[in-house]
């Protein structure tokens, strides 16, 4: 019989490192991959919204043994080169995040999608995940 | 449980040994003994002479069943050896009763009925359509308003089994008035539909209280494992019986509110009475003074505002204030 592999969620309430937008909003950990929830909303800086995407080097970065965990898949943002054009200064968008799979123990971690950041990169830091404030999903009826 | 259910179970004892091929030929004795066995009461002979003229009473009130007394064997058989009760299919008279019946549930419900159902229902159909080659199946006879799939739609199943089988969900929400996501583990407990659009109803660990959430505005609910938080059934009741809406106001408890309608708005809420604390007094001039007993909403707001001059609130004044402000804003 195939193991069914335990999955744990973590909501962040908390923007990490204060960044507001996108707000990273949840952190799941399985055997096959890391998923991280992200939401983004537009704002009247750039005309229609501008855009987002995602770079292809995005990773994980476990602060402590500073081992790195690579992006495998994203889901409803596009990576780069290619962009998602916003329509309005009133859009958003919920997307989502696949990297290689994080050990299920307590650790602190980082995203990073660029070692040399500007203000419109998206890194996070210090994301500390401890398994007692996780929660196991039910597998089977899985988003 | 009911007579008619021990004589249906019966029925299904009595179909087991006509169509066990290993033992033919059941007694009177054999049959006894078995629904006693099998469902714990002893039959006397004359009922299972009953139950056995009543197998073979046509449908609805038998199954036609083909049961014969074998004089050389000493017991019964079905002359029809493929026979048996299982085997019996749907008759005309309950096709077509289902078929109504779904006419219905597809007009009324429409494109909110689960895909699930719906393919139940082909299923169960399809073997049947080469019997009514002239089926009226597809002509609409009832039509309801019936917009389009509407964002968020695909996570009802999810919440419907979530809200049965009282399972937490983690989600995140995104507010339409703060233009912010939230992740929130919501405890669901009744799918709420109004005006044409669908909300989960449940206890919030975040607000620490009873929530509505449009499904719109719901991205990636996944069920977890995690002690059911059940409200209140008075505080469910309050929240979902005395609000006319799906968004209650905030600190505001159930109150009489008073309008004045004119007689054009009376004959409607005469027709389609909002609530069933409504209160209609009707005047000389056809118009009318209505109270309800409500917890105020903003949909109950905005139900007013919709007939313009035609309705005017009376009590309390600062529902009337609002009204005046929110149209001098529009």
């Amino acid at each position: 019989m195939k193991k069914i592999p335990k999955t744990i969620l973590f909501e962040i309430h908390d923007s990490p490192n204060g960044k507001k937008n996108p707000q990273l909003l949840r952190v799941i950990l399985n055997e096959e991959h890391t998923r991280i929830d992200f939401g983004y909303h537009t704002y009247p800086l750039y005309i229609n919204g501008g855009w987002i995407k995602i770079a292809p080097e995005t990773f994980i970065e476990e602060k402590e043994t500073k081992k790195r965990y690579l992006l495998t898949k994203a889901l409803n943002i596009p990576v780069s080169p290619d962009k998602l054009h916003f329509e309005s200064q009133k859009d958003w968008q919920f997307f989502s995040l696949y990297f290689e799979p994080l050990p299920q123990i307590n650790c602190t971690i980082n995203v990073i999608e660029d070692e040399n950041p500007t203000r419109d990169d998206f890194n996070y830091y210090d994301i500390e995940l401890l398994m007692q404030d996780g929660v196991r999903v039910k597998e089977a009826l899985i988003y | 449980m009911g007579v008619k259910n021990y004589a249906q179970q019966r029925y299904k004892v009595i179909d087991n040994l006509l169509t066990n091929s290993m033992r033919r030929y059941p007694t009177m004795e054999d049959i006894i003994e078995k629904c006693e066995e099998r469902i714990d009461r002893r039959p006397s002979f004359e009922t299972i002479q009953k139950d056995i003229a009543t197998m073979k009473l046509s449908p609805p009130d038998g199954f036609y069943a083909p049961i014969k007394f074998n004089a050389s064997q000493r017991g019964y058989e079905y002359t029809d050896p493929d026979f048996s009760i299982d085997k019996i299919g749907l008759n005309d008279h309950d096709i077509e009763s289902l078929k109504e019946a779904i006419d219905l549930i597809k007009s009324i419900g429409g494109a909110r009925v689960s895909t699930k159902f719906s393919h139940a229902v082909e299923k169960i159909l399809s073997s049947y359509k080469e019997r009514f080659p002239k089926s009226d199946y597809s002509r609409t006879i009832v039509q309801t308003d019936t917009p389009p799939t509407s964002r968020g739609f695909e996570h009802f199943d999810l919440f419907f089994k979530a809200c049965k089988d009282r399972i937490p969900v983690s989600m995140v929400h995104y507010s339409y008035n703060n233009r912010r996501f939230k992740p929130l583990t919501i405890h669901p407990m009744i799918l709420k539909e109004f005006d044409n659009k669908w909300y989960v109803v449940g206890y919030s660990e975040f607000h620490d209280s009873l929530r509505t959430f449009g499904v719109d505005r719901i991205y990636a609910p996944q069920p977890i494992f995690k002690e059911f938080i059940k409200a209140q059934s008075s505080e469910i009741d309050t929240y979902l019986n005395d609000t006319y809406g799906v968004y209650p106001l905030d600190n505001e408890k159930k109150q009489i509110i008073k309008i004045a309608a004119s007689a054009l708005a009376t004959n409607y809420l005469e027709a389609y009475p909002i609530h069933e604390s409504q209160h209609l007094e009707k005047h000389q001039r056809g118009n009318s003074t209505i109270t309800f007993d409500l917890v105020p909403s903003m949909e109950l707001i905005s139900y007013f505002m919709s007939y313009g001059n035609e309705i005017r609130v009376i009590k309390p004044s600062w529902i009337a204030s609002l009204i005046q402000e929110k149209t001098q804003v529009i």
